[in-house]
């Protein structure tokens, strides 16, 4: 019984290791310099101080159901590490989602307004108003937007308007650059620059550990 | 019910629950490869550090539940008491082992085989099966986070340990009568 055990178990081990090993072969640079890969642009929209010694970079849209669960994780590691920590929210409007790049250039216009703890407020009025799965009523961005106090009719000329297309799509560029393939995409910059990587939404544990991790590597 | 009898006996029980427990440990490790492979293989970081922030993925899998969890969990489990049946199945008849595995019927083995889930898409197997028949397009009716995948799974290790449960009650009856 205890061989028959084994062996399962070493089958087990076996196919597990396979698929690290493959990913890994996939995907050769998912740990990286920050002054290679992850750049911050200017333009980057951040929840927390810019000089945070730990950085999030989250490559997401607000139609993702498994961004929309990760969301809350994030803003409790922030209050929980603040000033440790802070956040950066690129976009990634995925196909299967339409709606969500309509989402993206709303979230640009309230920060033309608003900056960026505008952004960060409109969006979570947004993951609130979402059932997800591109079912949000974009009827509703105007009445989102008003309720922070945004001028009805700037808010209205901008989402008429293609002035942020361009933004977005470097946001997409960026990540495709990253290998991103899928969001929630998560990157943890450390302060020496190291990168740990969340191809997948992390748990509360995953994220706080590699937090603590990372602000260890000075 | 025959299963019944096989996990009465301890070292079936403990089998079920040693491959489940194992199963569940891969789907939920092999939800984060990228980031477990980014740790092991290309961050610099201690073996110490690579190990707990691994233990973190195990941890945060099983304490924040969810349904994806409950699902990971039951088809876990059922994949864990598949094997164990089988396993006996096998040994009862031991002397004659390849006909014993080709006696439990396509039906039982195969449906176990593709019910095997991963995390987010909920059967490798399955999704495999729909591109190679040309189905893929469908998945794109499924959403984003749907259980679907993982529903099927469970429905078709369900019925691998019905097909196994009937062929080892008619193996009871067999030996009974001899």
């Amino acid at each position: 019984m205890l061989k028959n055990f084994l062996i399962v178990s070493a089958v087990v081990v076996l196919v597990g290791g396979v698929t690290v090993f493959l990913n890994k072969e996939e995907e050769p640079n998912t740990t990286r310099n920050i002054a290679g890969t992850v750049i911050l642009e200017e333009h980057d929209h951040f929840l927390g101080s810019r000089s945070a010694p730990v950085k999030i970079v989250e490559y997401a849209e607000v139609e993702c159901p498994y961004c929309k669960k990760l969301h809350p994780i994030l803003l409790r590691i922030l209050s929980e590490y603040e000033g440790q920590v802070s956040f950066v929210y690129r976009h990634f409007p995925l196909t299967i989602h339409p709606k969500s790049f309509n989402q993206a250039v709303a979230l640009e216009c309230v920060a033309e307004n608003k900056g960026d703890s505008g952004f960060f407020e409109y969006l979570n009025k947004l993951y609130e108003a979402t059932p997800s799965n591109n079912n949000f009523d974009l009827a509703i961005l105007p009445r989102l937007a008003k309720e922070m106090g945004v001028q009805e009719e700037k808010f209205a000329e901008c989402l008429a308007s293609d002035r942020y297309r361009t933004r977005i799509l470097r946001d997409v560029e960026s990540g495709i650059g990253l290998n991103v393939d899928s969001v929630p995409h998560l990157i943890v910059i450390a302060p020496n620059g190291k990168e740990f990587v969340f191809g997948k939404s992390p748990s509360y544990a995953a994220l706080n550990a590699v937090i603590k991790t990372a602000l260890n590597e000075k | 019910m025959a299963l019944l009898t096989i996990f009465k006996k301890a070292r079936y029980g403990l089998l079920a629950i040693g491959v489940a427990a194992l199963v569940f440990a891969l789907i939920i490790m092999g939800a984060q490869a990228r980031f477990l492979a980014g740790i092991f293989f290309d961050s610099g970081i201690s073996l110490v550090s690579a190990f707990y922030l691994t233990w973190s993925v195990l941890y945060g899998g099983v304490s924040e539940f969810s349904l994806t969890t409950a699902l990971v969990a039951t088809i876990s489990l059922l994949f864990g008491m598949n094997v164990a049946a089988i396993t006996y199945y096998v040994r009862l008849y031991r002397a004659t082992a390849v006909s014993a595995v080709a006696a439990l019927g396509t039906g039982g083995v195969l449906s176990g085989i593709l019910a095997v889930g991963c995390l987010s898409c909920g059967s490798l197997a399955l999704a495999f099966l729909a591109s190679f028949f040309s189905a893929s397009s469908l998945l794109i009716f499924i959403p984003y986070q749907s259980p679907v995948f993982g529903l099927i799974s469970i429905l078709l290790l369900a019925l691998s340990l019905y097909l196994l449960d009937r062929k080892l009650r008619f193996a009871f009856a067999y030996s009974r009568s001899k």
